[in-house]
């Protein structure tokens, strides 16, 4: 599956507020903490990496992955594409 | 330093497929409940791929950077209500091997069922001499109570050579009986032999109360905060351990995990990330968080914060 990154950011971007349901005053950008700004709970974490594997069609590695407070879009999106 | 005082291996060998499968189908269902048509099979296959840590590598690496010095690794016997579930005897070698592997590491917390028949304590006994298990597990869900008549002999030797009972509380793996989670029901027990130490698995983060009355007023009866990165708190985790570690029961709590329950969404290092003096620690005597985070655990398996240090004993 070919994937258009600037698209894909912008829509991940879009897929974090719409968790949010747009209620969330912290700014949202590749690189905003998405953990420690309480953007996504536990529930939320798993229901993006299952939107990342599905629109990149690649599987997510938890087992080589560190999740952590300074999980963000870009990180999530470069670890789930092995760069 | 750090101990902490309750982790699990993250290997389908340790926990039963057919469990995972059940927390990935619960996981699923509540994300379809918020409106996320996330597929099964993924979140399956990822849970599964997370329980390939059969030899405790990866809990070590995350050990290593959380800057745990030492881990209970706790072993529950699912070998009477599972038939995925390893034999006693050889989870006994998949965590001794693990001990080897990692020296200085882990305290093993190897789990019985009372339906073990007449040979159970024996070899119980055995695998504690054998390979140097610290302490004893239950899993009181899988069917029993932990004041269950069958088990007297266990925490009889558990009494002769000081070995303390670390007993799951709350709600576990799906498949399981719930109704045998309440913390009381280990009160019998805990009264019929007052030189054992119970530590009461989870309980500071389910049945809070109950656990926290039993360790008031029982001297042997502890708590553990395992489980408390995906505790339910409307106002956090951190808030929540706070408050419990500002009561009166600070000298019972053990500081703990349950790694890797919520490794899909956290790792050690983050969780351990909060526990400063303006958040967890708010409030909380150095003294106090030392006994939390590692002395009282310590004391409990009989080793001294000295002789804790990575490679130093199995």
């Amino acid at each position: 599956m070919t994937v258009d990154t600037e698209a894909l950011h912008a829509e991940l971007i879009e897929w974090v507020r719409s968790w949010n349901e747009d209620e969330s005053t912290a700014e949202v950008d590749l690189d905003t903490p998405l953990l420690a700004n309480g953007l996504l709970d536990s529930m939320g974490m798993v229901a993006f990496v299952s939107h990342l594997e599905e629109r990149t069609g690649k599987p997510f590695d938890f087992s080589t992955y560190m999740p952590g407070p300074t999980a963000s879009i870009r990180t999530l999106l470069d670890h789930c594409l092995g760069r | 330093m750090i101990v902490d005082s309750h982790v699990v291996l993250a290997s389908d060998r340790v926990i039963p497929r057919e469990y995972l499968e059940e927390q990935a189908t619960n996981m699923h269902h509540r994300l379809r409940a918020h409106g996320r048509d996330v597929g099964l099979g993924p979140v399956t296959d990822r849970l599964l791929a997370l329980h390939s840590d059969h030899d405790g590598d990866r809990l070590v690496a995350e050990m290593d950077s959380a800057g745990v010095s030492l881990a209970f690794l706790v072993a529950a016997d699912f070998s009477h209500v599972s038939p995925r579930a390893l034999p006693p005897a050889e989870l006994a070698r998949l965590h001794a091997a693990v001990c080897r592997r990692h020296p200085g590491r882990f305290r093993v917390f190897w789990g019985v069922d009372p339906r073990a028949g007449p040979d159970g304590p024996a070899l119980f006994e055995r695998h504690v001499t054998d390979h140097g298990f610290a302490g004893m597990k239950l899993y009181p869900p899988a069917g029993y109570s932990p004041s269950d008549r069958r088990l007297y002999p266990y925490y009889e030797i558990c009494a002769a050579r000081g070995l303390p009972v670390l007993t799951h509380t709350g709600p576990g793996w799906a498949p399981l009986d719930f109704t045998l989670g309440p913390p009381l029901l280990v009160d019998q027990a805990a009264r019929d032999f007052p030189g054992v130490d119970f530590v009461l698995g989870h309980g500071g983060v389910t049945h809070v109360e109950e656990a926290s009355y039993l360790c008031a007023h029982r001297p042997n009866v502890y708590l553990d905060v395992s489980q408390f990165p995906a505790m339910l708190a409307a106002e956090g985790w951190a808030e929540h351990l706070n408050r419990l570690f500002r009561s009166g029961i600070s000298h019972k709590i053990l500081f703990g995990t349950c790694w890797p329950s919520f490794r899909m969404s956290t790792s050690l290092p983050a969780v351990l990330s909060a526990f400063t003096p303006d958040a967890v620690f708010a409030g909380v005597r150095p003294s106090v968080q030392k006994m939390i985070m590692a002395t009282t655990a310590l004391r409990l398996v009989g080793d001294s914060v000295a002789a804790v240090t990575p490679g130093g004993h199995q």
